[in-house]
């Protein structure tokens, strides 16, 4: 008979108004949104000089760095004709180098953010979905041996160390993905061997590496109907404690792959001036296997078109041509859906496009997956 | 303009107090639909990591909560609760790097969020870091303000909100939580339901929320009954109140009316030119009505958001809020109400005669009687329909209710008449000149003076009825309690749900009190909510030994028959309201889900419970024993030998439960007065309206009198001339007013106690469903009627001294 039971109305969920849906107003990718903290914690580890990558190690997480991501996107179709994009991601954010100094499972400062995103090109619908979790009683985290990164049961485990091979798990609300992707060829180091500055500052950079060219099996699930799906998947690792610069607000970025075997990856960071920052950077990947460095000068990118997108109001880009002159490329890239928008707790673009144009006399085309952060 | 600011008053209170409910239900049950809690004791954490693994889209929320206390300030109670900032993460709006600004909560081992006003309370003016008495330890917390708009909501007061790391490590539980929330998803939803409860280890019950939301719907419900009542009643007097004021004017220029018809003006425009007067004034009136209302709003709402935070959680909403919308319509009620009011007087001053209008003779006339009876029967007949129509709807009552005043108040002025004439009557000497003159001149102007009077005795009628309302309210729930609490000594769990501490702390203190000499007997209670057919309901599992069995009230069935059965047959005992919202009766059975399928179980007695206006089914132990796997306690009542002191048992039981610092110990006498105190701020709010009610209508009348005084100055200056003192015209002042005092008096006093024994039996039953015998509280009914009397005095001090100050050749120039 205390005085808040005296009508018998305790024991109401206090916790409730953290599952409400937050009007969030939020422009940032998840990626600007932890890049745009300033005050970093001096105890974390920086990228400042060139490593040593070693496989599979390095598939695996560097708690020691403040962010980590684990980026698979791709391109599937079934031999009924249906199509697919897909982005399963993996970001790891550490609050703190150190977990605090109290006796309790929930004390890491671990957070895992999945993003989950599945575009039905036939029925042009766009599937999006996220996770959030710190690393606590297993439920989510980063595994070294065997190199895994979880939310609950979505999933990216490494399966044949040797041929860079991941199965791929994710699922929410009647969306599934089931996906074993695996590359023959050796990781491509980005940047310089894997330093990848993003800014003039000493440690403001990452480490960087791609498996551009994943061969994917799986299948894909909407609804009821399970589709057996092929096609071709990349992977981007990055991991670091630098921060956007002040005049640093965003980036474009292109990971294309064409049918002849080669593929081409370029970041475009924005400057607040509109204009490209010159550590923008990307490379292309011969069939062969040789690596091209590009940089800013050597990478010509017009936009040809815009979409305002009619939720949110913000303008994307939506077309380009990109002309690479040492290369002798010119393609044009074109997305193919026009709304691939993120408007959750992130909002940010990342969506399948098509690639077509040349190479020298021979033409080129194929798939691919562009990201556009820091809209508003 | 007074009436408009009462109006707006009561209607911006009981908007923001809507809105103060419907926020707090949304803020803190929001898309929550189930709460997992341990019977007896925390829940490991494992269950949580087993569920989020075994049900993946579940994304269940773990809390721990728990009070705490500043070592050494005055008795406040915090209530600290740990979240999971991340998995659900902050509500933050804005850009994340605002809410960066939060990462304290998960980067340091204790740093507290609240709002700014519990952290100045908090802080006083030194350092950040408050000292927290949690659990019989110390510990230090960092508190933040969440900056400002850096929250999608504000935080409530005396609420610290850490994360749950931050909860375990304070709270010295690690592995522990109190409660894990789930949202499930409205397809399916009892399936799912069902699943994991299927997976729950025993000693953990998934409860609906549901429940608690249908519960705080009967409050918002209750809050608004009270306030709407209220305002309505208010909206009549306040039209009385217009009425009076509007013809006050119109008389007091009479004269001028004449002369502007005998200079040629016609009726018509006569008319017209009174009217839009009015409506201007009654636009002025109004928009000052309004500000005025949103300040006495400011002031309402304190008490109501008290009430709140007595009776549901700590919630601030300080904010008064209405659309302009409702403003505008407010003040647009106010100027019809100002036109209506001045049609009847100002079509009167048209019909003045030109020539009594230059001669500035009254010529009110008496009003006929024989409309304003066949009103009152049609109102009166109305009112007994909507009564015999009425089963549960409180909007049927209310107008039911609000016919029937009007019935009654239309024949005030009539039977102020027929007094005032009995009067005359009676007093044919001599020696009673004076008091002869001043009732002539309420019989003359008894169109004048009877609004006033209804104005006045309706409101009286309101506060006496929401008086004996309150007070047999009061005085059941206090007989109640005092039956009921039988135990000498009560010990439950702090927060109430039966959970906390060790697997069964109150399950062992059982066994340990039964073993003391000193104790006669141990009653035990646990609080549940069980499927039942029409969704949850309140369960209540009972040890009830022989001295606690006289504490149940029965309404229906003999007790000695419900003991003979209690404990061996599956009988089962309801509440009041139980069986009235479910229309059951003795004999009746109620359907239980239990482990085995559904079981009935037969009503043998009803009895009387004012603590849940939704009802309760309540079990013995052995019966719940027989088709339900043991539950904990919620809480334990210590019955002491004849011949053992309550204080040294008292010391004992504290002995007992030195290490559990989650149990509370309450003596018999505590519990009751805790339970009164919180009874009456929750009808503080109810009380302080009513009375201003009665407050602003004695105004209205003070200035009606003030009217009806002023139009006898030339009669006063006849007087005056023709010899009489000061002390006699005072007589004839005062002998009017404190007859319209009398008379309403009079009349609100029983009309009141008929209102009050309405809100008891009608309104009351239908909004609860619990009966109260109506007891009248004569020492607060004498204090209304001395106040009316009052007010009427003091109507006659000024018209006295004017009177006595106005020359009579000045008073008699008019003539």
């Amino acid at each position: 008979m205390n005085r808040r039971h005296w009508l018998a109305l305790a024991g109401i969920p206090l916790s409730a108004w953290l599952l409400r849906r937050a009007p969030t107003s939020s422009t940032d990718s998840p990626i600007t949104a932890v890049l745009a903290e300033r005050d970093l914690d001096p105890e974390f580890d920086r990228a400042r000089e060139r490593r040593t990558f070693a496989f599979p190690r390095d598939h695996g997480p560097h708690p020691t760095y403040r962010h980590e991501w684990w980026y698979f996107t791709g391109n599937l179709g079934s031999e009924a004709g249906a199509a697919f994009g897909f982005q399963l991601t993996f970001f790891r954010f550490a609050v703190a180098a150190q977990a605090r100094t109290v006796e309790s499972a929930w004390s890491s400062p671990q957070i895992l953010l999945g993003h989950f995103a599945l575009t039905d090109l036939k029925a042009q619908r766009f599937m999006q979905f996220e996770r959030i979790s710190r690393e606590a009683l297993g439920i989510a985290g980063a595994s070294l041996k065997p190199p895994a990164v979880w939310i609950n049961d979505w999933r990216s485990a490494l399966t044949a160390p040797v041929r860079h091979g991941w199965q791929l798990r994710a699922a929410e609300d009647g969306c599934a993905l089931r996906l074993d992707v695996a590359s023959n060829a050796s990781p491509v180091l980005q940047g310089d061997d894997g330093l990848s500055q993003k800014g003039s500052d000493l440690g403001n950079a990452s480490y960087y590496y791609s498996v551009p060219y994943l061969t994917a099996v799986g299948d894909v699930q909407i609804g009821a109907v399970k589709h057996k799906v092929q096609g071709r998947a990349w992977l981007d690792r990055e991991w670091g404690t630098s921060a956007l610069a002040p005049d640093q607000v965003g980036w474009d970025w292109f990971g294309l792959q064409f049918d002849d075997g080669s593929s081409l990856m370029f970041y475009c960071l924005r400057l607040r001036t509109g204009a490209r920052d010159p550590h923008s950077a990307g490379t292309w990947v011969g069939a062969d296997g040789r690596v091209h460095k590009l940089d800013a000068a050597s990478t010509k990118i017009a936009i040809t078109r815009e979409w305002t997108s009619p939720i949110t109001g913000i303008a994307y880009p939506a077309r380009w041509r990109i002309g690479i002159a040492s290369l002798d490329v010119k393609i044009e890239v074109i997305p193919r859906l026009a709304d691939q928008e993120w408007r959750g707790r992130f909002r940010y673009w990342e969506g399948a496009v098509t690639v077509t144009g040349s190479r020298g006399s021979s033409p080129l085309a194929g798939f691919g997956y562009v990201e556009l952060a820091g809209y508003a | 303009m007074l009436g408009v600011a009462v109006v707006t008053a009561v209607q911006l209170t009981q908007r923001s107090a809507r809105e103060a409910l419907s926020y707090t239900e949304r803020v803190l049950v929001g898309a929550v639909t189930h709460r997992l809690v341990a019977q007896d004791g925390l829940i490991n954490e494992q269950v949580f990591a087993d569920l989020s693994l075994a049900f993946p889209a579940l994304r269940p929320l773990p809390v721990l909560g728990f009070d705490a206390e500043v070592p050494g300030a005055p008795p406040h109670a915090l209530r600290v609760v740990g979240l999971d900032l991340i998995n659900g993460s902050l509500p933050a709006r804005g850009a994340p790097n605002q809410s960066n600004s939060l990462l304290p909560l998960l980067r340091d081992p204790a740093t507290g969020l609240v709002n700014s006003k519990t952290r100045r309370a908090l802080l006083s003016n030194h350092g950040t870091t408050v000292e927290l008495q949690v659990k019989g330890g110390k510990t230090k917390l960092n508190l933040l303000a969440a900056p400002e708009r850096t929250l999608a909501l504000d935080l409530p007061d005396d609420l610290i909100v850490v994360d749950i790391a931050t909860a375990q490590a304070l709270a010295n539980q690690p592995g522990k939580l109190s409660a894990i929330d789930l949202a499930l998803p409205a397809t399916d939803r009892d399936k799912l339901a069902a699943a994991i409860q299927a997976r729950l280890p025993a000693g953990l019950v998934l409860r609906d929320s549901a429940a608690d939301r249908v519960q705080q719907q009967a409050l918002t419900r209750a809050f608004e009954t009270n306030l709407t009542a209220l305002s309505l009643l208010v909206l009549v007097v306040g039209m009385f109140l217009i009425y009076n004021t509007e013809s006050f004017l119109i008389v007091q220029r009479k004269a001028l009316f004449g002369g502007l018809r005998a200079l040629g003006v016609t009726r018509r425009e006569l008319l017209i030119a009174v009217l839009v007067e009015a409506g201007l004034l009654g636009v002025i009136a109004s928009i000052i009505g309004v500000a005025c209302g949103v300040a006495l709003a400011h002031a309402l709402l304190q008490l109501v958001t008290g009430t709140i935070n007595d009776l549901y959680y700590r919630v601030a909403v300080t904010a008064v809020s209405l659309p302009p919308a409702t403003m505008g319509a407010i003040a647009l009620g106010g100027v019809v109400a100002t036109l209506l009011a001045a049609l009847s007087p100002a079509l009167e001053a048209t019909r003045v005669p030109v020539t009594d209008a230059l001669h500035a003779r009254d010529s009110s006339l008496y009003a006929p009687a024989a409309r304003t009876w066949r009103v009152s029967v049609a109102a009166a007949l109305l009112a007994l329909l909507l009564m015999r129509l009425s089963s549960d709807n409180l909007w049927i009552d209310y107008a039911a209710l609000l016919a029937l005043m009007l019935a009654v108040s239309i024949q005030i002025p009539g039977v102020q008449s027929l007094v005032v004439a009995g009067l005359l009557t009676r007093l044919r000497s001599r020696r009673w000149w004076p008091e002869r003159i001043a009732l002539g001149n309420l019989l003359r102007q008894r169109r004048r003076v009877g609004p006033a009077t209804t104005a006045l005795c309706v409101a009286a009628v309101v506060s006496v009825g929401m008086q004996v309302m309150i007070s047999s309210f009061r005085s059941a729930v206090e007989v109640w309690l005092t039956q009921l609490l039988r135990a000498d000594i009560y010990i439950a769990y702090t927060d109430h749900t039966p959970r906390e501490m060790g697997e069964s702390a109150l399950a062992e203190l059982r066994s340990k009190l039964l073993a003391l000499t000193e104790v006669r007997a141990v009653s035990s209670v646990t609080r549940l909510t069980k499927p039942g057919v029409n969704g949850p309901v309140a369960l209540i599992v009972y040890d009830l030994p022989e001295p606690a069995r006289a504490g149940v009230q029965f309404i229906a069935g003999r007790a000695s028959d419900v003991w003979a059965r209690w404990e061996t047959s599956d009988v089962a005992i309801v509440t009041e309201p139980f069986a009235y919202h479910n229309k059951l009766a003795i004999g009746a059975t109620v359907n239980l889900e239990t482990p085995r399928g559904p079981q009935r179980f037969t009503i043998a007695g009803i009895y009387r419970d004012y603590a849940n206006e939704r009802g309760a089914v309540a079990l013995s132990r052995p019966t719940y024993a027989r088709h339900w796997p043991p539950a904990g306690y919620s809480g334990l009542g210590v019955y002491a030998r004849k011949e053992t002191g309550i204080a040294k048992l008292r010391a004992q039981v504290e002995t007992l439960t030195t290490a559990n610092a989650s149990l509370e110990i309450h003596a018999n006498a505590e519990l009751r007065r805790n339970a009164l105190a919180v009874f009456d701020r929750t009808f503080v709010i109810t009380k302080t309206l009513g009375f201003l009610t009665l407050g602003v209508s004695m105004v209205g009348v003070v200035s009606a009198l003030l009217a009806q005084q002023l139009e006898q100055a030339r009669q006063y200056g006849t007087l005056r001339a023709l010899g009489i003192n000061g002390y006699e015209l005072a007589c004839i002042v005062f002998a009017q007013t404190l007859v319209i005092g009398v008379v309403a008096t009079l009349l609100a006093l029983p009309l009141g106690v008929g209102l009050g024994v309405y809100l008891i039996r009608v309104i009351n039953l239908h909004s609860f469903g619990w009966t109260m015998p109506a007891t009248v509280a004569w020492r607060q009914l004498g204090a209304i009627a001395l106040s009316l009397l009052g007010a009427a005095l003091v109507a006659g001090i000024y018209p006295t001294l004017r009177a006595l100050h106005t020359s009579p050749a000045r008073a008699l120039r008019n003539e």
